[in-house]
């Protein structure tokens, strides 16, 4: 069995992430879409009232993010990432990568823990 | 834990299941119209397997707190296969228990059970008679899932496989040939019209 993990449908790409300065894996499904309620990181998570209430966007130290109402609902099941099965730590929003014609940064990064402290210098 | 299933996610994924049947072997449907959370999934037979040809249904249901906790699945149509019950259809495949990820969809799923018909892990079986035989006499455990394949996912044995068949009921090989032709490849329907010909 290949691990069944991602899908065989959606498509994986590197992305560098200087401001750690380690590369590493995504796997993606869409753009701008919360991996687990599969709803626009700018719209509106399930239950929420309505686009910002609530339904800010969190970041993992592995780099994938998520709806927090989203991720927060996963973590009572289990202490992982959903796409990368990695323990699921807090971090705080990445800066932006460098800029790559045709993709845009959506929304703030909302930092919900202090977790990721600059390992630079 | 969410009271109800969020149906903007389950209405996307049942899209998703059906962009590209070709390609992807793989299907849904709603059992009911409106009921979201009762689904029909098809898988094709996976080709140079002993599935090949066949096509599978799958019973899905999702459960109140679904995408959080895995989707419900078992096999409809009947299926030799070590991880999967030939009695019950039930299904022993770790990404539909433990290893569930609401970052994982339906399809994904079907898509991981088409994959466990290509390559069966014989030792986390579901069904241990046919994991005995996958693994002891496993030329016979080939021809019982292609036979299990043919009888129950309505794969059509080549000609020269029906041929043999009536052949070894003891009929002429013209008379096989005419019969067959006649009853369209149907094996049964020629058996009958070669057994009242006598
Ligand atoms: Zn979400
Ligand atoms: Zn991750």
């Amino acid at each position: 069995m290949p691990p069944a993990s991602c899908g065989t449908n959606c498509g994986m790409k590197v992305t560098i992430k200087n401001w750690h300065a380690v590369a590493s894996w995504t796997w993606t499904t869409e753009d701008d879409v919360c991996g687990i309620c599969h709803m626009p990181l700018d719209g509106c998570a399930p239950g929420a009232a309505g686009p910002g209430d609530d339904s800010p966007v969190v970041w993992g130290r592995c780099s994938h993010y998520f709806h927090l109402m989203c991720i927060t609902t996963w973590l009572h099941n289990k202490n992982t990432c959903p796409i990368c099965r990695r323990k699921w730590e807090f971090a705080s929003a990445p800066k932006p990568a460098p800029a790559t014609p045709g993709t845009r940064r959506h929304g703030e990064g909302f930092a919900v823990a202090e977790a990721a402290a600059p390992v630079e210098d | 834990m969410a009271a109800a299933v969020d149906l903007n996610r389950v209405k996307k994924e049942l899209k998703d299941c059906n962009k590209d049947p070709e390609t992807s072997g793989i299907k849904a449907e709603l059992v009911h119209e409106d009921d979201y959370l009762h689904w029909k999934g098809t898988i094709k037979g996976p080709i140079t397997t002993p599935y090949e040809g066949g096509i599978f249904d799958v019973d899905i249901l999702l459960p109140n707190d679904y995408p959080f906790v895995p989707p419900k699945m078992k096999f409809i149509t009947k299926c030799w296969h070590p991880n999967i019950s030939s009695d019950s259809g039930a299904i022993c495949l770790d990404i539909l228990k433990t290893e569930w990820s609401p970052a994982l969809t339906i399809r994904t799923a079907l898509i991981s059970l088409q994959a466990l018909l290509s390559a069966a892990e014989p030792d986390d079986p579901q069904d241990a008679v046919v994991a005995k035989q996958y693994k002891e006499h496993h030329q016979e455990f080939m021809k019982t899932a292609k036979f299990w394949t043919e009888t129950y996912a309505g794969a059509q044995a080549g000609d020269s496989e029906k041929l043999e068949q009536l052949m070894s009921m003891g009929f002429e090989k013209a008379k096989c040939v005419a019969a067959l032709s006649k009853a369209k490849g149907d094996v049964n329907a020629a058996t009958e019209a070669l057994l009242s010909d006598m």
